[in-house]
């Protein structure tokens, strides 16, 4: 028998019916989030059976855009489901047997990891590492064992989650009241922290986003970057002494000054800078296609190009393109943006932009195309 | 307790834990994978771990603590929209908690926390604040209106019921 339920837990808001909206309200985001950060994470990692594609071009946009916004709404919903299951904490005794013991040993990666998750989402967004790990492995690694917790968390809580969602004949009209009040204030200030975070990535709303760490709007030539010039030594490229090296499959090379790149045929592509950190502005790009570079090099066939950047850090120096986004009309070394060259924060001389892909393998300050 | 409360631990539950434990193994694995020095691995396993133990022993006890003394002060009547609110701030501050203290904020990138946040917080607390305000005069008015109609002795009396009466504290 468990312990009666001690003073200050005796609120009439705690309920199944409450713990079972939020539960299934939190399953949601999870598996938004988890969905969207696995397609993420295998843009950037490409598992063996997966090829990155071209189109639509604003796929990325929306999938981080909502992965970054659903995380967010989670805040609220977190902090008020575990708010009415913290009593459960207490129970006593701690478990009744070996069903109930495994269940409640699955609450530690599960509330962690959902707690962890929240928080290095949050510091990412705002450029915070206070780990000595990447963000990216380990918001990938705890994603995994969260869900994994989630799994067996929501076959042990399905029969009580069900009979919350069924109407509650006897609670009293005041408790049913007080439930529903509780509920519409965690699902609505949900929205809220949406709503006040979307503008970052959709820009109709970009007044709104007021706690967001970007605005699409915000940035040198009106819109964000991630890594500076000056960060990696680049603000101060001579475009004079630029060379861009061209590699073909099988080893020829072919070389272009700045003033022959601009020399070359220029197509207009309008798309999109979609970050990781859920931010992205749509812009308007002017350049020479990668397909007409690689096929003056003799490398129409290329399987896999490799875009590679003049900086010196490891980190993002070197992105790959699949046959399929290279050859995509729209794919572009871009020397302008919206009618002016580029600003060294996005990549003077020249960046890679192509559709549906991260900001973070938009590779700036291209100084080499390796075709295999 | 009754009956219905007790959790059943039948088959679907051990097959669940044995998909869930695979799931959650190949978190662990990539990380063992990525990370081969012992200081990552601990330092991973204690931010996950302590995020659940500094919820538990200091966040909701706290947030306990605000409710508690909350109760006390306000009138029943404004109790459940004040307690929405006291959530939106928590969830508000926790997101503006790093711009506001300008601990991610790069030197050379105008564009990273590019507001005045502190004017953009305190701008979002207005409109959660206004929504309070505006959701307990909604109530302040049906509970109003409920006790006029009762008190005229029609039919719908029974409805008075509706208004809050005044609850212990939590």
């Amino acid at each position: 028998m468990r312990r009666p339920p001690s003073p200050p837990f005796r609120s009439e808001v705690r309920s199944d019916r409450v713990s079972a909206v939020l539960g299934v309200a939190l399953g949601a985001c999870f598996l938004v989030c988890f969905a969207t950060g696995l397609y993420s994470h295998a843009l950037q990692e490409p598992p063996g059976w997966f090829t990155p594609f071209a189109r639509p071009a604003g796929l990325y946009r929306f999938t981080q855009g909502l992965h970054v916004v659903t995380g967010v709404a989670t805040v609220p919903l977190l902090l008020a489901k575990l708010w009415a299951v913290y009593p459960k904490l207490f129970e006593w005794p701690p478990f009744t047997s070996i069903g109930h013991a495994v269940e409640r040993l699955m609450l530690l990666p599960l509330v962690g990891g959902a707690l962890f998750l929240v928080l290095s989402g949050v510091n990412n967004v705002n450029i915070s590492y206070p780990y000595p790990f990447s963000f990216r492995p380990a918001h990938y690694a705890a994603a995994w064992i969260t869900v994994g917790a989630l799994v067996v968390h929501v076959a042990a809580t399905i029969r009580v989650t069900r009979r919350g969602l069924r109407r509650d004949t006897t609670a009293t009209s005041v408790d049913t009241r007080a439930r529903r009040d509780f509920l519409a204030g965690a699902l609505g200030t949900g929205a809220l922290v949406a709503l006040f975070t979307v503008g970052q990535t959709y820009r109709p709303l970009r007044r709104l986003a007021l706690l967001a760490p970007r605005r699409p709007d915000a940035g040198p030539q009106g819109f964000p970057v991630n890594r500076t010039a000056a960060s990696v030594g680049l603000d101060h490229v001579d475009a004079g002494a630029y060379r861009l090296t061209v590699v073909a499959s099988r080893g020829e090379t072919t070389t272009y000054t700045y003033d022959e790149l601009r020399a070359l045929p220029q197509h207009e592509a309008t798309l999109p800078i979609a970050c990781v950190e859920g931010w992205s502005a749509s812009r308007r790009w002017r350049g020479v296609r990668v397909r007409d570079l690689l096929d003056a090099a003799g490398a129409h066939d290329a399987v896999r190009v490799q875009v590679v950047s003049m900086q010196q850090n490891p980190l993002y120096r070197r992105s790959e393109l699949t046959r399929g986004v290279a050859r995509d009309p729209d794919t572009l070394l871009a020397l302008e943006v919206d009618g002016a060259p580029l600003h060294p924060d996005h990549g003077f001389p020249c960046r890679l932009i192509a559709p549906n892909r991260p900001g973070v393998e938009q590779t700036k300050w291209v100084e080499r195309i390796e075709a295999t | 307790v009754t009956a219905s409360d007790r959790r059943h631990y039948g088959v679907a539950f051990w097959i669940a834990l044995l998909a869930g434990g695979a799931i959650a193994l190949v978190g662990v694995r990539s990380f063992l994978d990525t990370y081969a020095d012992a200081a990552r691995r601990v330092s991973f396993v204690k931010w996950v771990v302590g995020a659940d133990v500094v919820h538990d022993v200091v966040v909701a006890p706290f947030a306990i603590a605000v409710g508690l003394l909350a109760r006390r002060v306000v009138p029943d009547r404004w109790w459940r929209p004040v307690q929405s609110g006291l959530v939106a701030t928590a969830a508000v501050l926790l997101l503006a908690w790093r711009p506001l203290t300008g601990s991610g904020a790069w030197k050379h990138n105008v564009s990273i926390q590019p507001l005045d946040y502190r004017s953009a917080t305190a701008t979002a607390l207005g409109v959660v604040w206004s929504v309070v305000l505006a959701w307990s005069a909604l109530r302040w008015l049906r509970a109003r209106r409920a006790a006029l109609s009762g008190a005229r002795g029609g039919v719908r009396a029974s409805r008075a019921t509706v208004a809050p009466s005044p609850r212990p504290p939590g």
